[in-house]
């Protein structure tokens, strides 16, 4: 009985050691002396849960459970200004260019099916913002929508540098990029 | 020539204090704060979670922390109950403590503070549009009102404001 004990805490024990190790695998992290960038990719049935957690109603979790979200938490490790410029990151695949889905895209989403301020205002939160300056050390994090996509592709992030945009562009590739499916 | 030599080296030295002195400041406050321009703080007129009506000129005179949250951001569930560690040692002091939930229900906020920070009592943005009247970087996000309304400090993302670096900063309006 004591071993059975045994095999059953030793099989569960190699069970959430293969788990934290997937865990890590869906994430892609990119790090330097002057960005940390990290991708966390969730699946449809996982965006669905966030925004129905946060009561959206059936018709708008429909729509946002279509897209694929684009997860990026950012730390600026330099000493100078790091801007993120969504408009600058591009999203290629077979050298041809993912078009993302933006406020504007939303926006008419939500006119159309009549979502309640509050509710716009939640998802406009959860995106990452548009254009804004990162101080040194000061992180970010938001989703970038963009529509669902069956093969990786590669996301360029483009940073301009410099409290005017006047230093050097900062560029990192990252490769190898999925919308991340439910498990069927 | 010696004496012009050294009157040009003390000269060059005093320059490079002034230099100095004026980049201070920064490294005087806590990391992660910075000063703002002084522009008037937007409107705030809210109803909190116990439904007391709250508006930012019944706080004309005193510093005000103002404070946007949601349950959803991660950084801010980390930082709410550091606000919480220190929002009653400022109670009735000079300085306010205004915490805003960014258009969440009362549910919502309310079943998340009874776990985590039962003191606070959050004043509700419903709809969010006084969250982006403010024009916040992101959540969470604080910023410091002086006493004449305007806009003299801003936090960078969530801060443990019970450490001893940002206890000092925020005695200092006490």
């Amino acid at each position: 009985m004591k071993q059975l004990t045994r095999l059953l805490k030793f099989t569960l024990l190699c069970l959430i050691a293969i788990n934290v190790y997937a865990a890590k695998q869906e994430q892609l992290i990119y790090t330097d002396d002057d960005v940390y960038l990290r991708f966390v990719q969730l699946t449809p049935s996982q965006i669905g849960s966030f925004y129905e957690g946060r009561e959206f109603n059936k018709k708008a979790v429909e729509l946002l459970m279509a897209s694929c979200y684009v997860t990026v938490i950012i730390d600026n490790k330099s000493d100078d200004f790091l801007w993120i410029d969504i408009a600058r990151w591009d999203f290629i695949q077979n050298g041809k260019k993912i078009i993302q889905q933006d406020r504007k895209y939303w926006a008419k989403k939500w006119d159309e099916i009549n979502l309640k301020q509050a509710h716009r205002s939640t998802f406009s939160w959860t995106l990452m913002p548009a254009e804004r300056n990162l101080y040194p050390d000061e992180g970010v994090g938001g989703r970038i929508p963009i529509p669902m996509q069956t093969q990786p592709f590669s996301v360029v992030l483009n940073f301009p540098t410099g409290e005017n945009k006047q230093g050097k562009m900062k560029s990192v590739t990252i490769d190898n990029v999925v919308c991340k499916q439910d498990e069927k | 020539m010696k004496l012009l030599s050294l009157t040009f080296l003390g000269l060059m030295i005093l320059m490079n204090q002034a230099y100095s002195k004026n980049a201070l400041p920064k490294s005087q406050l806590p990391h992660g704060i910075i000063k703002q321009d002084g522009r008037q703080a937007p409107a705030l007129k809210l109803t909190s979670l116990d439904g007391d009506a709250y508006n930012l000129e019944d706080s004309k005179g005193k510093w005000v922390f103002v404070h946007f949250w949601a349950t959803w951001c991660g950084p801010c569930r980390k930082e709410i109950p550091t606000i919480q560690a220190v929002v009653n040692k400022f109670k009735d002091t000079n300085l306010d403590i205004v915490i805003i939930n960014t258009a969440e229900s009362e549910d919502t906020v309310f079943n998340f503070l009874g776990l985590l920070a039962p003191d606070i009592t959050p004043l509700m943005d419903e709809d969010g549009l006084t969250t982006e009247l403010w024009q916040p970087r992101g959540l969470p996000a604080t910023y410091f009102v002086d006493p004449g309304g305007k806009l003299r400090y801003l936090a960078l993302g969530g801060r443990p404001w019970n450490k001893a670096e940002y206890l000092e900063f925020l005695n200092q309006f006490k």
